[in-house]
């Protein structure tokens, strides 16, 4: 049984229909890209999963229980994490102290046995040690250059332990060799057990680190498979040869 | 499958923080040692009693910036707890005829359960809905105070007994001072522990996005209700401290006015600081009932005339407050490097 599972999930703003019926599996381990022109319902799709919108129609299961219309706090307490698009940081608070905030989750509580606020910062440390940013720890959040507070918010995202997590167009804003550092670190997760829904517009970068990936248009599924199956099949190429790309 | 991280290392290296004496926690020492020392060097009864009111007014201060600074919440009808602490005690004892000792306690389980109530229609809405939504609930406290006249007296006020009533009324002036003053203390020295633990940072969160937070795993709710509470309470009992001191419960505890007091002390003295909120309060309040008054007399009315001027300059000049301007520059001074940052305002 997959880990995520939606089925048939449908969101309407009004009469527009963000996401129409969209199913899909991610599996256990594995790194699962969703791509699509702007306007595809990405996002909307990445709200649905995670609880910050509900949808009107359909069910979103993990590890085979029924998660739909769950607070988006309990999601992330389930074992689902998520980055944002625009970065999210807290901006008054440090870096460590920004990761602090997701230990202190009950999620995170129950994994780590720690209580003392000097051994919560020691495991943050540990944390901001793998995304790279262990030496601007003290720092304040409201300092960070664009591609610090989007590692910062991957973990942010890590420390709430997740079994699944969902990046939300990580690499835009970043230079190549952060993408390529970046596009590491993910490969470096998965390979620790960690599974991975990413939501990107840089297809070059993401088709080298995904199993399987989904295209949305006008927020229908209308493609599914490996990254070379897709580019050959028709109905992408008239998407993306039609859109912007 | 989880991920494991090593917490072993250097926790050693954590323990070994000693308690430095720097020069902020100096000047707060030398602060907190000089304001018992008052009555010692000068007996002015008025100065007294200002200081006394002021330290009051730096707990419900205090209490506002808790909610406001911290958790994101401005609220504008922060009086209302403060009343409630004020008409509670003198109710307690013209009804029952119980001390005010034991109106506090009372008053602060009252307070908590009102939070309560109204918390859950109150947190749901953001932003300025909050806090036009809480300038509802002292409008609603006051109607509620003249429509049962009979037993409030309207807008007389209603009489209050004394903490002290064995004392002389110059001892008297004097152990309210000292009440005050160690309530201030053991208050302050409450809110700025909560405020600098993992749950005021996780406050703090709320307060840069409440999304994110969730986001962290974070059920903000739970944590606004209890910023809500802790707020209330304090307010709460800064208004069951005020009464007995005045000696009256007056519908001015409700006011809108009074409301915006703590907004105002806060503002100055420095946002998301607590000790900002505290002298703050203490430096206006003690101008506006002492200095004012005795040094250099000014009509009543031109009071806040003369505090909107430097209040506005420093709201646009120094957003983050004096009080909190000048511990940043000491700290500084300290060799702690410490970047004053551009707060979120009232």
């Amino acid at each position: 049984m997959a880990l995520l599972h939606t089925k048939e999930v449908t969101k309407r703003f009004g009469g527009l229909i963000a996401v129409n019926k969209v199913s899909f599996e991610v599996e256990k381990g594995e790194i699962v890209g969703v791509i699509g022109p702007n306007g595809a319902g990405k996002t909307t799709l990445l709200n649905l999963i995670t609880g910050f919108l509900k949808p009107d129609f359909g069910i979103v299961s993990f590890d085979d229980e029924d998660i739909t219309g769950w607070k988006p706090f309990d999601i992330v307490n389930r074992g689902i994490a998520r980055t944002f698009q625009i970065v999210r940081p807290f901006r008054h608070l440090s870096a460590i102290d920004n990761v602090m905030i997701s230990l202190a989750s009950p999620r995170s509580k129950t994994r780590n046995q720690v209580n003392s606020t000097t051994q919560l910062q020691e495991v943050a440390a540990e944390i901001l040690k793998l995304v790279g940013l262990y030496e601007l720890r003290y720092e304040s959040a409201g300092n960070f250059s664009h591609g610090n507070l989007r590692r910062l918010e991957i973990a942010r995202a890590l420390a709430t332990y997740p079994e699944l997590l969902l990046l939300d167009e990580p690499f835009s804003g970043l230079n190549p060799i952060e993408i390529e550092n970046l596009s590491e670190s993910i490969t470096g997760l998965r390979s620790k057990g960690l599974s991975l829904l990413i939501i990107e517009h840089k297809l070059e970068h993401l088709f080298k680190i995904v199993d399987k990936v989904i295209v949305l248009h006008y927020g229908e599924k209308i493609a599914e498979g490996k990254p070379a199956e897709v580019v050959e099949n028709k109905k992408v190429q008239e998407v993306y040869i039609g859109g912007e790309e | 499958m989880e991920i494991k991280f090593n917490t072993l290392g250097s926790i050693l290296k954590g323990s070994m923080k000693t308690w430095l004496v720097t020069p902020h926690r100096l000047l707060a020492l030398v602060i907190i040692t000089f304001s018992f020392l008052v009555p010692s060097i000068k007996l002015d009864i008025t100065l007294l009693r200002s200081i006394t009111l002021a330290s009051i007014s730096a707990i419900f201060a205090a209490s506002w910036d808790l909610l406001a600074g911290y958790c994101g919440q401005p609220n504008f009808g922060h009086a209302l707890t403060f009343g409630l602490g004020a008409y509670g005690t003198a109710l307690l004892y013209n009804l029952l005829g119980l001390s005010p000792w034991i109106a506090i306690p009372v008053n602060l389980l009252i307070a908590c359960v009102i939070s309560v109530i109204i918390g859950f229609p109150f947190l749901r809405v953001r932003g300025p809905y909050f806090s036009l939504m809480s300038m509802v609930f002292p409008q609603i406290a006051t109607s509620i105070i003249l429509l049962f006249k009979d037993v409030t007296r309207g807008d007389r006020g209603l009489p209050c007994p004394t903490f002290f009533p064995f004392l002389t009324i110059t001892e008297r002036r004097i152990a309210e001072y000292y009440m005050a003053l160690l309530f201030l203390l053991v208050s302050g020295i409450i809110m700025y522990k909560i405020a600098n633990s993992l749950r005021g940072r996780i406050f703090i969160s709320i307060l840069d996005d409440e999304l994110a937070s969730q986001s962290c795993g974070i059920n903000i709710t739970k944590y606004k209700m209890q910023a809500l509470i802790v707020s209330n309470c304090f307010a709460c009992l800064a208004g069951s401290l005020y009464a007995p001191i005045v000696n009256l419960a007056s519908l001015w505890t409700f006011s809108l006015t009074f409301s915006f007091y703590p907004v105002i002390w806060t503002v100055f003295g420095g946002v998301q600081t607590i000790y900002g909120a505290i002298m703050g309060a203490v430096i206006l309040e003690t101008l506006d009932r002492y200095i004012l008054n005795v040094v250099v007399p000014v009509p009543q009315e031109w009071h806040m005339v003369i505090f909107s001027i430097p209040i506005v300059i420093f709201i646009i000049k120094w957003r983050f407050g004096l009080v909190r301007l000048i511990v940043e520059k000491i700290k500084n001074i300290s060799g702690k490097t410490s970047v004053v940052k551009e707060s979120h305002g009232g």
